[in-house]
């Protein structure tokens, strides 16, 4: 009989598991294949590519040909060539030492063994909480480059875009190509701000000329752009959203002055990312803190080893820093995780590592410079409004937040189990970030510690845990002798 | 001083006062109107694929193949997939990328992210409002 409990079969332990096929998963993966490792690569998505190289709608011919879907294509084609075992559709909930990996997919938990592991889970959107955040139809501004991208819609048919970083004018550019119509554009931060940036970007003149191109079209079909402006609230008439707009200063405090708003049926936002790192706080990895690559991101030797022997992470999840840096140090991963299993030399690994390190060093300036534009600054935090939702699934407000401070709550998780922020079903991907901030602003002791990290990653229906096991298949021991 | 945070902690719990007002107020009418398809195209230009069937809370839905379930949704016009457990206000997909667990519905008796799944023919989907 097939119980959760007692696994029918347990596949023999791969050499390397890789959680996550975006670039730096998968390219990691192939690297290591590449030297004879048995890879296993596991991800929540029907097919390679991680958010940015996301296959187009298989109804949309116009978006195959856009950069990040040929970069995908490639990816995709590469891998199907490669020798590493792909497993889609598997959404890992937990990791333990050993390394055992459990996923759930459609049909139902598996469990996975490896002798090592790479954790690439890519980073999520940090949208810092205003009133109206939680309406239908405002959504995040890198959900929306995946609507445009792989979902073949648009968010509205009049939307208005905030936050910060490129995604801004990406998302712009992308609903004016298709269709769409774009009320304005808030970006948070002043133009100094990307002037003084400029030298860094200017490292890589492609993307700096497909960003140019995107400010054209905003220019020739005469879309506001607001700089220096924050996304104020948003509230709902009848059929309609409206946006208000207020201005910031330099350091991104709301200030007063005129306030545009806008009457839409979409608005996206957002402001940066977050490094995923639910696998390395789950294992209690070492952390540390950087500001300005998105946040707690876990410590790691030059090899991409974490303090924990056999685990790895790469990619964004380890400190933002943009696709094409991921691409080049998931190959650097791969590569160290099949030296230390034994499947390559030293002296071949310092050759062919070689040259990829100096490529991921000069990716990693652009990357890195745009994650500074987006990193989170105190005076967004402090603008929260009291009754505004910062935890969006138990409905937890700022007030609700400070109030536990004020009582003596010093750490998040205390917070999460007096007021239940972060306690969700988003296990505090969303809000974790901003009640940190919260925190360490009211304390003035910064950096405060995240959220600890918790299995299920993801919410789990309980029957499809538990399999066919029926409570008379638990073996019960005799009672002990009165 | 921990009193007030006492009634929170069982897993299901009332939403306090304020919010309750709220929920009267604003709330209630935006999910009377919710289930309401709004008129218009939202799809890209250009967009092509066979059509699949598919039923949301009772109302038969037509979607693209290619589709996942929360864009055929929204492409037909549905924004609110659920109400949030504590305040019961109304919520759509958010981030479109299987981190917030915002358009969680039902989907054949499963409850699962409509962004993270692909359309299928025939599926029978109602909203993830805990009851």
């Amino acid at each position: 009989m097939k119980t959760a409990l007692e696994p029918a079969t347990l596949p023999a332990p791969a050499d390397l598991i890789v959680i996550g096929a975006g670039p730096a998963g998968a390219e990691a993966a192939m690297s290591a294949a590449a030297q004879g490792l048995r890879v296993l690569l596991l991800d929540e998505a029907v097919a390679a590519g991680g958010q940015v190289y996301r296959a187009p709608h298989a109804g949309d011919k116009k978006s195959a040909s856009s950069p990040e879907a040929v970069a995908g294509n490639d990816l995709r084609a590469r891998l199907e060539a490669s020798t590493v075992e792909c497993h889609f559709g598997e959404t890992v909930w937990s990791v333990s030492p050993g390394f055992r990996v459990d996923s759930l997919s459609a049909q139902g938990t598996r469990s996975w063994h490896g002798r090592a592991l790479i954790t690439a889970t890519g980073a999520s959107e940090r949208v810092v909480p205003f009133p109206g955040w939680t309406l239908p139809g405002v959504i995040g501004l890198a959900g929306a480059t995946i609507l445009l991208k792989s979902q073949g819609i648009l968010p509205g048919r009049r939307t208005l875009i905030a936050g910060c970083g490129p995604l801004l004018l990406a998302v712009a550019a992308g609903i004016l190509a298709a269709g769409g119509e774009v009320a304005a554009v808030a970006d948070l931060s002043p133009r100094s701000d990307w002037l003084r940036k400029f030298p860094r970007l200017a490292s890589r003149p492609d993307l700096l000329l497909r960003g140019a191109g995107w400010l054209a079209s905003l220019k020739r079909t005469g879309v506001p752009v607001f700089s220096a402006h924050t996304l104020k609230e948003v509230v709902r008439d009848g059929d309609q959203l409206v946006a208000t707009l207020q201005p910031v200063d330099g350091a991104r405090r709301p200030v007063t002055g005129p306030e545009p708003h806008f009457a839409v049926d979409a608005v996206t936002v957002g402001h940066g990312l977050v490094p995923g790192t639910d696998v390395t706080r789950l294992l209690r990895a070492r952390h540390h803190y950087d500001f300005a690559q998105g946040g707690w991101a876990p410590d790691l030797d030059g090899n991409f080893r974490t303090n924990l022997p056999g685990l790895y992470a790469v990619g964004d999840g380890t400190g933002i820093a943009g696709a094409a840096t991921a691409s080049l140090n998931g190959q650097l991963a791969g590569l160290a995780a099949a030296r230390d299993l034994g499947a390559l030399a030293d002296t071949v690994h310092e050759q062919l590592a070689a040259r990829l390190e100096q490529q991921a060093a000069k990716a990693g300036r652009f990357g890195r410079a745009m994650a500074e534009l987006m990193a989170l600054r105190p005076a967004q935090v402090a603008a929260i409004s009291p009754e505004t939702v910062v935890c969006r699934c138990e409905d937890v407000t700022r007030a609700e937040i400070d109030s536990a401070i004020e009582d003596g709550a010093r750490t998040v998780n205390q917070l999460k189990s007096w007021t239940r922020c972060g306690m969700g079903p988003c296990q505090g991907r969303m809000c974790g970030d901003v009640a940190t901030a919260l925190m360490a602003q009211a304390t003035g002791e910064a950096p405060v510690a995240p959220f600890t990290g918790r299995t299920p990653f993801r919410p789990l229906p309980i029957s499809q845990f538990a399999g066919d096991c029926d409570y008379g298949d638990i073996k019960l021991p005799p009672p002990a002798p009165l | 001083m921990f009193c007030r945070y006492i009634y929170r902690i069982p897993f299901v719990y009332e939403a306090s006062p304020k919010m309750k007002k709220n929920q009267t107020e604003e709330t209630v009418g935006i999910c009377a109107a919710a289930g309401r398809p709004q008129t218009g195209p939202r799809r890209k230009t250009g967009l092509a694929g066979e059509k699949l069937a598919f039923s949301f809370n009772g109302q038969r839905v037509e979607g693209v193949a290619g589709d996942s379930v929360a864009a055929a949704l929204l492409a037909a016009g549905y924004t609110t997939l659920r109400e949030s457990p504590r305040a019961g206000t109304p919520r759509g997909p958010f981030c479109w990328m299987g981190v917030c667990q915002e358009c969680t519905v039902v989907i054949d008796g499963v409850r699962r992210p409509a962004c993270r799944t692909s359309l299928a023919a025939g599926m029978q989907i109602f909203p993830g409002t805990i009851a």
